[in-house]
């Protein structure tokens, strides 16, 4: 909570006759006392802005008190901020804001796929923060460098809305689908933002900002390969399964995307999942141990490349072979040995 | 073949009543009739129609508020790097400018509504206190199948809204899934509306097709017929009619541009000069493209991988920075122009 304010007596740029009035600032807005305050038009006596008089009125209203005047704002006034409040439109007073040191501490947490390996048409990666960050910093503070430590010339698609989950916590960071789609105009311009066979470092660098305007406690940085496209659907069928007691296994044909394989794999038992492996086994445990579990598997699902169950990323329309007819989800059913 | 599922929303306030509004955030904008103004809410996962009450015809004048972003952070108390503005329109009727505004840039920001006026006064849409009426864009609580604590990290951003026909257009790109999202909601919006899809197909492009999502899309008439043309996230320009845009239909369209590897649109308006249509574009960080639609009602549909310039166009090198687009008068386009932190508001000729 933000406490009481050191504000009095703010000095006056025009010198009245007048004992001058006293100001108090704090978290509920600006208080007045010491002045006359006329029966009507006392609304208008106070006009409040930050910086300038120059500036927009703050938004906010002004209260009649027991004692004098006080300025209600619509939203509570950043603390470092300079308030000019002029009486009667008049005299002028500066109310100085007040700066506070916030030492950085959130991090980068973690980032998903998190192998070393990722196929060259990765679609996507997931950054996961250990506190809220800002919205509107992203761009400026990630950068993708290739083995000569030079950046990839705009490797993701920039979008200004910023894909964050609700807490801001995790961003989810898409690949420029113009350079993975094959048969389109970048693409074939600007080719593929990861080749095959070369080595990539992502970089996060620590200005990138918090949602308490902090910057980074450190920058962070993950190292992968770029390994072969990966253009087939997904086959559910490849996959092994084992129950062992209360837990199940699924070992999948590829890694998968993580948040989808947690959000879209689900059993009919209550239990907590989690992947292993490297994103390329799901790992159910149960809290009751039964003989029989029904996994559902949504076919919203993807891999690493945005394959899904039957339907890959892109689909080769001249070759009939990859058109499988497209269910909404495979069942499985899983027994204990 | 390229894909994408047009839902239409399941829940629907039928009444436009006051009080109803609670912004938990405020993107993208559009004018519909009679000064109602739609709002998408991608925290909340719905778009509003706010009927602004400001109907009074107006001529354009010529507008421009310096530094914006400055003055609204110090109205609402903050300072500029704590204040987003996602989106400017211009009411067609009135010529003033409204932004959706973000105070906070963390999960707990405040969203709110501003109108700007020719004169550069700025006001706090009281959204409150006007009448309106709401859509939610979720389609089913099974669609958001909570993770293990319980929490689904999934969201859906909504990256366009437009008026066209008697209906809300709202595009969606999720932080989950590559899936497309397009849905039509009819308005006023009508309590009977149910969920439901439509497949749209576009063919004829090329050899690889993907279901990748609509980015930005602008209402657009081709042989007098309402279309949306559509820029895709990996950036193929695609004409749909909109009479097809309908529940239960499996629609085509086709791709008439391809946009290149520095043109990722944000921003797209249509307008009249000399006699020509043209489609203005503003793009990421990466100038302004302006594109005659003479040659889109004309030009065949991309249908060979070895044909890929599709639609022509020229990039207008004097227009740096452009954040936000929409069209002012018939001779003047409404930019919010960036310039190292501080965005201007400005009239600007149509090129």
């Amino acid at each position: 909570m933000q406490s009481w304010w050191l504000i009095l007596a703010a000095a006056p740029l025009l010198l009245g006759v007048e004992p001058p009035p006293v100001f108090t600032r704090d978290a509920e807005g600006v208080g007045v006392t010491g002045i006359p305050v006329p029966r009507a038009g006392w609304e208008t006596l106070l006009r409040v802005s930050v910086g300038s008089r120059e500036n927009p009125p703050l938004l906010g209203n002004v209260e009649k008190t027991t004692t004098g005047l006080r300025f209600r704002p619509r939203f509570p006034v950043a603390e470092e901020l300079d308030l000019v409040v002029v009486l009667a439109g008049k005299q002028e007073y500066r109310l100085r804001g007040t700066r506070s040191v916030v030492l950085p501490t959130t991090r980068v947490a973690a980032i998903y796929p998190s192998a070393k390996s990722v196929p060259a048409n990765l679609l996507k990666f997931y950054l996961h923060f250990d506190a809220p960050m800002a919205r509107g910093e992203a761009w400026r503070h990630l950068r993708l460098l290739d083995e000569r430590g030079e950046a990839v010339d705009l490797p993701f698609l920039e979008i200004d809305q910023e894909l964050w989950d609700p807490e801001m916590k995790r961003l989810t960071l898409l690949f420029d689908p113009g350079r993975i789609k094959r048969g389109v105009l970048p693409r074939e311009q600007g080719g593929t933002a990861l080749e095959e066979g070369k080595r990539y470092t992502l970089l996060v660098d620590a200005g990138w900002k918090d949602s308490q305007g902090r910057p980074l406690a450190a920058g962070f940085r993950h190292e992968f390969r770029a390994g072969p496209e990966e253009r087939r659907g997904l086959s559910v069928s490849q996959w092994s399964a084992t129950v062992s007691g209360s837990e199940l296994r699924i070992r999948f044909d590829r890694p998968l995307d993580r948040a989808l394989a947690l959000r879209l794999i689900t059993v009919d038992a209550e239990g907590e999942a989690h992947l292993e492996d490297e994103q390329q086994t799901w790992v159910f445990v149960a809290k009751e141990a039964r003989p029989e579990y029904r996994v559902t598997v949504d076919h919203r699902l993807e891999d690493l490349a945005g394959n899904r169950p039957g339907r890959p990323f892109d689909v080769d329309v001249f070759d009939r072979i990859t058109k499988v007819p497209v269910a909404e989800t495979t069942v499985l059913t899983l027994r204990a040995r | 073949m390229r894909m994408f599922r047009l839902g239409l929303p399941l829940f629907c306030a039928a009444l436009a009543l006051a009080g109803t509004v609670e912004l938990k955030s405020a993107g993208q904008l559009a004018f519909g009739p009679k000064g109602v103004l739609f709002v998408g809410d991608s925290a909340a996962a719905k778009v509003y129609a706010i009927e602004t009450g400001d109907t009074s015809v107006a001529a354009a004048k010529p507008f421009e508020v310096k530094a914006i972003n400055e003055k609204v952070a110090a109205m609402l108390g903050a300072t500029p790097d704590q204040i987003l503005i996602a989106d400017a329109v211009v009411n067609p009727i009135s010529k003033n400018v409204y932004l959706s505004v973000a105070r906070g840039k963390g999960p707990g920001a405040t969203a709110l509504l501003l109108k700007v006026d020719a004169s550069g006064k700025i006001a706090e849409l009281p959204v409150a206190k006007l009448k309106a009426s709401e859509v939610s864009l979720v389609d089913a609580p099974s669609e958001d199948a909570k993770d293990r604590r319980g929490q689904s990290l999934r969201t859906e951003s909504i990256t366009d809204l437009a008026f066209v026909d008697g209906k809300v257009f709202v595009a969606g790109l999720s932080n989950e899934e590559f899936s497309s999202s397009l849905r039509s909601i009819p308005y006023p919006f009508n309590a009977a509306a149910k969920a439901a899809s439509i497949e749209i197909f576009h063919g004829a492009h090329g050899r690889f097709e993907t279901n990748a999502p609509v980015r930005t899309f602008v209402p657009f008439t081709i042989d007098n017929q309402p279309h949306i043309l559509a820029a895709y996230t990996c950036t193929p320009l695609v004409k749909i009619p909109v009479s097809e845009l309908k529940p239960g239909n499996k629609v085509k369209g086709a791709t008439i541009a391809e946009l290149g590897n520095r043109n990722r649109p944000l921003d797209m308006i249509v307008y009249n000069k000399d006699g020509q249509q043209y489609i203005l574009m503003a793009n990421s960080s990466r100038g302004v493209m302006k594109l005659p639609t003479a040659k889109i009602e004309s030009y065949p549909s991309i249908t060979a991988q070895t044909e890929k310039q599709g639609v022509p166009y020229e990039t207008i090198a004097t227009l740096k920075g452009v954040q936000q687009l929409d069209k002012l008068d018939d001779k003047h386009a409404l930019m919010l122009l960036e310039d190292s932190g501080t965005l201007d508001l400005r009239a600007v000729p149509l090129p």
